[in-house]
């Protein structure tokens, strides 16, 4: 397996079972397989199932072990794999290479201690500083997360404070070691519109700043498309498509990518996707998404998910489906609804690779 | 009685929670959550109230139907005033109006199968055969897109979207005219959110139902509301049809919640106006027009010409000023340290011990203030008040800036106009007589009304 040196973290083939009470394994995700460059962000996009969260768990190991296993594959952060190290190694990971932060601010937050107090534990936990340094610090990352008068709210408890804010307290104590690696779970599922804009923005801010690479899992294709340089399109433990954000937005490729996009609010399509997940402990034959595809043809269901070919020859931007393989005609899926790519209001242009310059910026 | 046609209409609904203290209980003050709304709402038609957690959207959707008593205000439903009603009244009143909740787990009985769960506003409302029960509660079932075998089965067998369907089916047995959905998809995956959404809109074909959806996602508002009103701490300030206001928003505060939607298209990126802080308490909402504290459009004094971040930064630098809140201190601290060697010899640096013009110069780069404001009669305001903040004279510098800082914004509740018919907003930038009185507000205002 070789590591690019432009690459931070390398997730190859990475399995995820979950051993159920009679025996049976729930196969969460199956043979995924992604990179998070440094500096960049990378997003996991999937309905809830997919095994999107389970992923980024496994980075880390998060998830409850047992009865949660990794059977196969390999997390390589920096040339280290990350599923072979002891325990102790890894709790100098978790934390201090990469960091969490999680949908619910207020689970994440004790409420019985101050957010001063555990902005600092994070600080102590890792770095070999005086109470009073880690208090300095602390203030400084509050500071950095535009909390105002952070000084004098370093002794106030977790419902003092507003969903928003617990939030950027979250991803104080997710900074406070400098982090290589963010791995951002839903961070702002549970938040407003307009906050929600707020932690974007200063998501992309710090990053910048600090050159930290993210790890984005949301479900909602607009915010991919705000943050993301990467994206990898999950669905029932696999990996649909992935390819530079671009691409992925202006060739939707695979039809659960397409199907995604149209349940857009506001891009008309009220259809939502008809169907459900296959069953995790038994999954079908072929691809996962084939019973729910409008392009589901016969050698769909049979073998394995298809491999991930080339979408339009380029080799970032690929899509495990059978229509793409060399042999046969992408067009089927491409042309066959009349979205080809639009710019996110439901406008079309025909030639999805080529975007025309006249798709300016309409106010919304 | 209202002579209008409209199925429900609400006429300057209040519901204030008082705060009550001490030994007597006294109430020292109110939590406005919703102050004077008014709206209506037809047969066959969705209208959308949108606004950000804590702008009391629920608490209108709760006392509009007097799940919680009103403060104040008129509630009509087919020209009658329910707020009049007595408790068989408003039960039989139920029987017409149901809602939905947002957290489909929550809203049903773990213990209770589905069958009963659904049946129950039947057993409330009267309906005594059970055999006919069963047979309205499987057609319900099929036609959320379940199973009428489903009906012995519990709510944990189910997940989020097919909860949120039966919760529906539960709304729609007793045959309502009006259905109030409190964020009815925002717990639930995109996907099941088209679904769920489909749902409210065939029905609402097939029945004929009004429909209110309370939502703070202005993406599923547009795409089933007919019209939409814009919430903001228990009042709205803007109400118009879906696609005017999304095409053509007037209140920077719905221009400012549209700029924070995200598009899915990787081009087009920065998410535009961002609204800074969070909404103020409503037990001590902002004078004036309530939105200024956060508005990216406030209306600097007559001849005060200033471009707009300045303005925000100047009516910042006020505010602190005025609460005391500037700390001198921790900005000498600050100053020095990247001033660097000069003051690499001190161990503590005190405000006082640094010269006034150079403090200053500080304070200014702290409020993001330039050295030397655009507008000579503001230049002089503000270098006055620095110059009284500095000498330790915070109340005389408060005085100095609250003079001639003054925004109508602040001083002055906006009206509600009405831009049409049916489009109202409560902004003075719609007010001709408040703005445009000196050309560099009306420059301002050119600005304005042409984005970018």
């Amino acid at each position: 397996m070789s590591v690019h040196t432009d690459t931070l973290l390398d997730v190859e083939d990475l399995h995820v079972y979950f051993r159920t009470d009679t025996g049976e394994n729930v196969r969460a995700v199956d043979g995924v397989s992604f990179q998070v460059q440094p500096g960049k962000t990378t997003a996991i996009v999937g309905e809830s199932g997919s095994g999107k969260t389970v992923t980024s768990e496994a980075i880390t190991q998060l998830f409850p072990s047992p009865p949660g296993y990794i059977p196969e594959g390999s997390v390589t952060l920096d040339g280290q794999d990350l599923t072979e190290i002891s325990d102790d190694e890894m709790r100098s990971v978790r934390g201090g290479k990469i960091s969490h932060i999680f949908q619910n601010p207020q689970g994440a937050l004790n409420p019985v201690y101050t957010v001063g107090w555990q902005i600092r534990e994070a600080v102590m936990l890792h770095q070999d500083v005086s109470k009073t340094e880690a208090n300095e610090r602390a203030v400084e990352l509050m500071t950095q997360v535009g909390i105002p008068e952070a000084s004098t709210r370093l002794d106030d408890y977790p419902h003092e404070f507003s969903g928003g804010q617990k939030q950027r307290v979250i991803i104080a104590m997710a900074l406070a070691c400098e982090p290589d690696l963010l791995i951002a779970d839903e961070p702002t599922t549970a938040l407003d519109v307009t906050i929600q804009a707020q932690i974007l923005n200063l998501l992309k801010e710090l990053q910048e700043e600090r050159d930290m690479a993210m790890l984005f899992i949301t479900h909602d294709l607009g915010v991919v498309a705000e943050v993301a340089d990467r994206v990898v399109v999950m669905y029932a433990g696999k990996v649909m498509e992935r390819g530079p954000v671009m691409d992925v937005f202006q060739t939707p490729a695979h039809p659960y990518t397409r199907a995604l996009l149209e349940c857009l609010p506001g891009e008309g399509g009220l259809g939502g996707i008809p169907g459900q997940l296959p069953e995790p402990t038994d999954p079908p034959d072929g691809c996962r998404f084939a019973d729910r595809c409008p392009h589901a043809v016969e050698m769909c269901t049979e073998g394995g998910q298809p491999d991930l070919y080339d979408v339009r020859n380029t080799e970032a931007h690929t899509a495990s489906c059978v229509h793409f393989a060399p042999t046969m005609d992408p067009g089927v899926v491409l042309d066959g609804s009349e979205r080809v790519a639009t710019d996110g209001r439901g406008r079309t242009s025909t030639d999805a690779g080529q975007p025309s310059d006249d798709e300016e910026a309409e106010h919304r | 009685m209202s002579s209008s046609t409209s199925l429900f209409e609400v006429r300057n609904l209040e519901k204030h929670y008082p705060i009550n203290r001490g030994l007597f209980n006294t109430e020292v003050g109110r939590v406005r959550a919703v102050d004077g709304i008014s709206f209506s709402v037809e047969r066959g038609e969705t209208i959308g109230i949108v606004g950000e957690s804590g702008c009391g959207k629920s608490t209108a959707a709760t006392s509009m139907i007097r799940l919680e008593e009103p403060t104040a205000g008129e509630i009509d439903f087919r020209g009658e005033d329910i707020t009049e009603y007595d408790e068989k009244e408003l039960r039989r009143f139920r029987r017409e109006v149901q809602m939905i909740f947002q957290d489909p787990d929550s809203s049903f009985n773990p213990r209770m199968n589905i069958g009963n769960a659904v049946a129950e506003p039947l057993i409330v409302q009267g309906f005594d055969d059970e055999q006919r029960r069963r047979a309205i509660v499987g057609d319900l079932l099929e036609r959320v897109g379940l199973s009428a075998d489903d009906m012995n089965r519990f709510p944990h067998e189910f997940s989020g979207g097919q909860k949120q369907r039966i919760a529906l089916a539960r709304a729609l047995a007793v045959n309502p005219s009006l259905l109030v959905a409190d964020e009815p998809v925002s717990a639930l995956d995109v996907s099941i959110q088209s679904e769920v959404l489909r749902l409210i809109d065939r029905f609402q074909d097939e029945l004929g139902l009004a429909v209110v959806v309370i939502s703070h996602d202005l993406g599923v508002v547009q795409e089933i509301c007919d019209r939409v009103a814009v919430m903001y701490l228990g009042e709205f300030v803007e109400v118009g049809p879906t696609e005017e206001l999304f095409t053509d928003p007037q209140h920077p505060y719905t221009r400012a919640l549209l700029s924070a939607i995200p598009t899915p298209d990787p081009t087009e990126r920065g998410l535009g106006v961002e609204l800074t802080g969070d909404v103020p308490e409503p037990s001590d909402p902002p004078s004036g027009c309530r939105f200024h504290t956060r508005c990216p459009e406030v209306i600097p004094p007559e001849g005060i010409d200033l471009a707009q971040d300045t303005w925000r930064s100047v009516l910042h630098l006020r505010k602190q000023v005025i609460a005391d809140q500037v700390d001198l201190e921790s900005i000498a601290e600050v100053g020095a340290i990247e001033a660097g060697d000069e003051f690499g010899s001190m161990d503590e640096v005190e405000a006082e011990d640094i010269d006034n013009d150079r403090l200053i110069g500080w304070v200014r780069q702290e409020y993001e203030l330039p050295n030397q404001l655009g507008d000579t009669s503001a230049e002089q305001t503000l270098s006055q008040a620095l110059e009284e903040l500095v000498s330790g004279q915070q109340e005389a510098a408060a005085e100095t800036l609250t003079e001639r800082f003054e925004t109508v914004c602040e001083r002055q509740d906006p009206e509600t106009r009405s831009l049409s018919p049916d489009h109202r907003v409560a902004c003075h930038l719609t007010d001709d007589s408040v703005v445009g009185s000196t050309d560099s507000e009306n420059e301002y205002r050119r600005q304005l009304s042409s984005p970018e």
